[in-house]
């Protein structure tokens, strides 16, 4: 049996690494969460979420403004 | 005490033009405006000074938050609520992030629009308001 230089074995590994370009599972976290963010952006809103986002928005601009 | 001030409909559509005056009456009496496209709120919002602006989002030529924009860059300090069939997230907090003061759902019942609005009107900074320090 003969043992493998890893000194040998480095630039055949690196070449295997580099080609690697997506780690699938992040690949497909990253897919599941582009589709939460493109659906959150599309999610409709009930006129009472819209009011409360506009309420904490002016609510925050009035305390600036003191 | 009733509304008498200004208030300018932006939309393309004349039968939502017309809706719109009939809830603004509720307000009291208020001096309707109407512009149909971006170019004519723009003159329109220069020359009259409105306390109040109800703009469409889906308007040929501007859309309405490119009229937002440009009102707002006009006079900083405008009172424009959206009054629009969207309702997706996106376009409310684009419409939130630009500076509308308030955003409506065109599918609003008459009296929700007309609660919401006297809402914006008694918002407003009274002349009499002392100053905040």
């Amino acid at each position: 049996m003969t043992e493998r230089d890893p000194e040998k074995a480095a630039p055949a590994t690196a070449m295997m690494i580099a080609e690697v370009r997506y780690d699938l599972p992040e690949l497909l976290r990253e897919i599941e969460q582009e589709r939460r963010d493109s659906s959150f952006a599309m999610e409709t809103l009930e006129q009472v979420e819209i009011r409360k986002l506009f309420a904490s928005r002016n609510r925050r601009h009035a305390r600036d403004k003191k | 005490m009733p509304f008498t001030g200004k208030i300018l409909l932006i939309d393309d559509e004349a039968h939502v033009r017309k809706f719109l005056g009939l809830v603004v009456r509720g307000l009291g009496s208020p001096v309707t405006l109407e512009a149909t496209n971006g170019e004519e709120a723009l003159r329109m919002y220069a020359a009259e000074s409105p306390d109040l602006v109800l703009l469409d989002v889906n308007m040929p030529m501007m859309n309405g938050l490119q009229i937002l924009a440009a009102i707002l860059q006009q006079d900083p300090k405008a009172q424009v609520v959206m009054l629009t069939s969207l309702a997706n997230r996106q376009t409310i907090e684009d419409c939130l992030k630009i500076g509308a003061v308030g955003y409506i759902r065109k599918d609003t019942p008459k009296e929700a629009i007309l609660a919401e609005l006297t809402a914006y009107i008694s918002d407003e900074p009274k002349p009499a308001d002392p100053p905040a320090s």
